[in-house]
């Protein structure tokens, strides 16, 4: 089990991480998403180690990360920025891991790059760049470790490597109850494979849930009324993203599908559909939320009252 | 698992990243001791064709060790090995263990190599003082990299790991300079001979013993052709050792492997910064001195506002540079603060001490008659370290002889009330005398003497043993390579063992019966006789000969030197005139009957046929060698004769020679006014 406690870290003036604290559980697939420069990359260094935190403690089966030879032996981190030997081949880069974890698993390695049809011979440099991840991500999952951390890794890949590595990694939890750690921007990818999901900004977190919570607990509303009306009307629901486009309006609601539908059908409404909502909805309304918000209207708005 | 002091996957992996450029820089050092070896039948002493060595502290390591720890500057290879399962002590110690083992494997490759490939072109390999060079060139390069780690454990970037890197090096050196120079000389703190010495090649930090194994304070002496001694090697590795555990405790308390940040704490930043500031702020006292002192010349007012004033403005560049993207340049301001008033403070110390001392409140005159006892402290560069005995044995003794006093006291109490800048003369030498007075106080002061004055006072206290330790010892391997000659041109005619063997026992023989002052006269004299050799530690040693002193060694010296031409062949040559002289130095018996001098007259010839001179020339030189025909040693004096040999078949085929035949002993006085003319008129010709 990982436990993050009271987490700071600062570079200078600029406070990265603010006061974090979560639990990742052993044996799930742990989704860390977040706005650009929210601290999920430097998040994740202080779980591999990399970086000491200014304050709070960062524990790996109760013990500190931080130059703790033997909790780290426990996890491999695999940056979004490789690194693989170069010069060097694939062999070279298998010798890498080898001597650097005991637990290594030479096959384990070979037939991953095998199957993944990467060269043995050829310099790992002159790999395209998804190739490159491929490579440094068969030689990290060869390590057999109890955690496993992925920054953005999975982006760079097309789809079918893509697939292989999500159904490899569920595969090693389900067998080794491997815990593994994964940031992406690519939500679509997440759903498909966490258990939990944590939505980190500007350093602070603002989510942590099971991913089969997010999608009870959060979901889209269509609905029409004969009489005119507005988002007073359902004060007695949490709502949000609130929209009304002639009788009929959409929003999220935060809480229960059943009570929700209680609700709304005490309020005779012509129409009340509940929509099924993406992660990518989700984590868009909970950064608008935060203030993380793009608005190309409101910001056209804005211009023309300053002309 | 354990927390391992060693990582040998680290170690392994630092292998794979520095492999090329070690492989490039092993096959760069075997072909350059290889070139060094030069075309001479005799591999000279390993100082001389292992020279490239030291471009494995100069240049080899920074580089090796640059790459090496090139993991902290990327973000890419920082993340991927700090966090691999290895403590930062581990990880820091396990690249450096590789690094030093490959710098190491590439020192002996070269030496090893060069030494080979010798061994099958040359009929002779000098290996005499192999393990001095080896080891003043693997202890620097461990001081060098030592500096390096620490630079990389305070630093964060290119740009400031360069420049902590000169300051490890220097600043403890430079410090210690200021300190001996405010302290012992009464000098100023910089004057241009310390501050130009510092960057001199062998008083480099890496090869100039960086503390000296005799003196603590002693940090200036001069190492001969770059070689340190034994204890000048410890105290370099000792002082590798510190620098190096400074380095594992600052790298372990660093909050992160943070790529590109600058300074990691408030002590790095106070280290750099004020140590640098100090450092520069000191360069105008010493720029001040760079044309005799005059020039350049400010007033004190000039020299406080330099000595406070630059700190400011150079910690204000300082920075401008480092802090051109931080946003919080209050807080960085707040920051220098201790390192501006440190160096401030420092200053202040400096300046202070210099101008108590420049009152002579310390240096003043002290009568003969007080003084207890004398000691003499030579200069790091003195002309009298030919013999490393010789200064050892100045420096360690306590002279109480009541004439040596006298003559130190004057040269003292002279030297009391002079500006002692730049002050000696080609025969003269910087000594910093310490006086021991009656009531127990103790005085340093620095005096300009006389070499010879030093030379011949001093031999009264000396042990004649000391010298004798350092003629050669009756083995093939350094015998062989005596060498007689005269000084300055002699030729790499290597004596076979046998006659280097008869040479040096003569010489051992004369010069066991002589008295240290003898000894003295004869090393220390201005005799062109010369025969040169490699002492123990492998260093080429010239030993003066005088035929008054030494006749037999002379005579034997000279057989040699004369390539076993018969004197007679010689003199057929110059008087069948196929031997056009070119000029004859002639050393003679004073006619006073004293034998430490000798007189010199030098004639030249010129084969100008409009010019009565060569004719005139020729005269009198048969005459000399007529006169000289009957002698059968050098007793009473030598005639170099320098000329061509001329073959009159060809004129292509000439060859420039020296023969060096016997004084004639009975010259008169008319024919000693005729070389003496025949001088100021060759002399008023060249003018």
């Amino acid at each position: 089990m990982i436990e993050i406690k009271s987490v700071t870290k600062k570079f200078g003036d600029f406070t990265a991480l603010n006061n974090i604290s979560c639990t990742i559980e052993n044996g799930s697939v742990f989704g860390l998403v977040g706005t650009n420069g929210a601290g999920k990359s430097t998040l994740v260094r202080c779980i591999a180690g990399v970086y000491k935190t200014d304050e709070g403690s960062i524990l790996i089966d109760g013990e500190n990360v931080y130059d703790n030879p033997a909790a780290k032996a426990k996890v491999v981190y695999v940056s979004d920025d490789i690194y693989y030997p170069n010069p060097g081949n694939i062999n070279d880069l298998g010798k890498l891991y080898a001597r650097m974890y005991s637990s290594f698993n030479s096959d384990k390695y070979l037939n991953l790059i095998d199957e993944l049809q990467l060269s043995r011979k050829k310099s790992v440099s002159s790999f395209s760049k998804g190739m490159r991840r491929q490579a440094v991500t068969a030689a990290a999952l060869a390590v057999e470790p109890d955690y496993i951390i992925f920054d953005e890794t999975f982006d760079g890949l097309d789809p079918l490597v893509r697939d292989f590595f999500k159904k490899l990694i569920i595969k090693e939890v389900a067998e080794r109850s491997t815990t593994a750690i994964i940031t992406s921007h690519s939500l679509r990818e997440l759903e498909d494979t966490c258990d939990k999901l944590a939505m980190l900004h500007k350093g602070g977190l603002i989510l942590e849930s099971d991913l089969s919570e997010i999608e009870s607990n959060y979901f889209k509303v269509q609905v029409a009324f004969k009489e005119d009306y507005d988002e007073k009307k359902f004060k007695d629901l949490s709502i949000a993203e609130f929209k009304k486009n002639g009788a009929i309006s959409t929003f999220i609601v935060n809480g229960d599908k059943d009570e929700t539908t209680r609700i709304i059908g005490n309020m005779n409404p012509l129409i009340f559909e509940i929509v099924p909502m993406s992660l990518e909805e989700f984590f868009i309304n909970k950064a608008s939320k935060a203030g993380y918000n793009f608005d190309l209207d409101k910001s056209d708005e804005k211009k023309e009252g300053k002309k | 698992m354990k927390n391992k002091i060693f990582s040998k996957g680290i170690y392994l992996d630092t292998f794979r990243r520095i492999k090329i450029i070690g492989i490039i820089f092993g096959i760069y050092l075997l072909i350059s001791c290889v070139f060094f070896v030069g075309t001479d039948r005799v591999a000279m002493a390993p100082f001389d064709y292992l020279r490239p060595l030291y471009m494995v502290p100069y240049v080899i390591t920074p580089v090796i060790a640059g790459v090496a720890f090139n993991i902290y500057s990327k973000r890419k290879t920082s993340d991927f090995y700090s966090s691999l399962p290895v403590s930062k002590f581990s990880r820091m110690f396990s690249i450096s263990a590789a690094v030093v083992s490959v710098l190491i494997a590439g020192i002996l490759l070269g030496a090893l190599g060069s030494m080979a490939v010798i061994g099958l072109g040359k009929p002779i390999l000098i290996t005499t003082g192999i393990w001095d060079v080896l080891l003043t060139v693997i202890s620097s390069t461990l001081f060098a990299f030592a500096a390096f780690v620490l630079a990389e454990a305070l630093t964060g970037n290119v740009l400031t790991l360069i420049i902590s890197y000169f300051v490890n090096l220097f600043f403890v050196r430079y410090l210690f300079y200021l300190i001996r120079w405010t302290l012992l000389s009464g000098q100023k703190a910089l004057d241009t001979k310390f501050f130009l010495k510092f960057f001199m090649p062998d008083m480099n930090t890496f090869v100039g013993g960086f503390f000296n194994g005799t003196t603590f304070f002693d940090i200036t002496s001069k190492t001969t052709y770059g070689i340190c001694n034994l204890k000048e090697d410890l105290w370099t590795v000792a002082a590798s050792v510190v620098l190096f555990a400074l380095a594992c405790v600052i790298f372990s308390k660093r909050l992160s492997e943070k790529d590109s940040s600058s300074f990691t704490s408030n002590g790095a930043f106070f280290y750099i910064t004020g140590v640098i500031t100090f450092v520069i702020s000191t360069f105008p006292i010493a720029t001040r001195y760079l044309v005799d002192g005059s020039i350049l010349d400010m007033n004190k007012t000039t020299e406080i506002l330099l000595l406070f004033l630059l700190p400011v403005a150079i910690l204000s560049i300082v920075t401008v540079i480092y802090f051109k993207n931080d946003k919080s340049k209050k807080k960085v301001l707040l920051k220098e603060l201790p390192a501006l008033i440190a160096v401030i403070l420092i200053n202040a110390s400096i300046f202070a001490v210099n101008g108590y001392l420049q009152n002579n409140k310390i240096r003043k005159k002290i009568a003969v008659g007080d003084i207890k006892s004398v000691q003499l402290i030579l200069d790091s560069d003195s002309n009298f370290t030919s013999f490393s005995g010789a200064k050892d044995d100045l420096e360690t003794s306590e002279i109480t002889d009541k004439d040596f006093i006298a003559k130190i006291s004057e040269s003292y109490n002279k030297s009391v009330n002079l500006n002692l800048y730049d002050t000696e003369d080609g025969n003269e030498e910087s000594v910093i005398c310490k006086i021991n007075t009656k009531d127990g106080k103790t005085y340093y002061g620095k005096t300009i003497m006389n070499i010879e004055d030093i030379v011949k006072l001093s031999s009264k206290e000396k042990k004649i043993e000391n010298y004798i330790k350092e003629l050669p010892k009756p083995d093939y391997k350094t015998f062989v390579v005596y060498n007689t000659g005269i000084y300055g041109y002699y030729g790499r005619n290597v004596l076979k063992a046998d006659d280097a063997e008869k040479l040096f026992k003569t010489i051992q023989d004369e010069i066991n019966g002589y008295t240290a002052e003898q000894v003295y006269s004869d090393v220390f004299s201005d005799n062109l006789i010369s025969i040169i050799y490699y002492s123990k530690s492998g260093i080429e040693v010239v030993l003066n000969l005088s035929p008054i002193t030494l006749p037999k060694t002379v005579n034997a010296a000279i057989s040699y030197f004369n390539g076993g031409k018969k004197i007679e062949d010689v003199k057929k040559c110059i008087y069948g005139n196929d031997f056009l002289v070119d000029g004859v130095s002639l050393y003679l018996k004073n006619s006073d009957g004293k034998y430490t001098e000798n007189t010199r007259y030098i004639l030249k010839g010129y084969t100008d046929e409009d010019n009565e001179l060569p004719e005139k020339t020729k005269k009198i030189i048969n005459n000399l060698v007529s006169k000289a025909h009957s002698d059968k040693d050098f007793s009473s004096g030598y005639m170099i004769v320098d000329g061509e040999i001329t073959d009159k078949s060809s004129s292509d085929n000439q060859e420039y020679v020296s023969y060096i035949i016997p004084a004639p002993s009975n010259l008169t006085d008319e024919e000693i006014n005729n070389i003496n003319d025949l001088v100021e008129e060759s002399y008023s010709i060249d003018e």
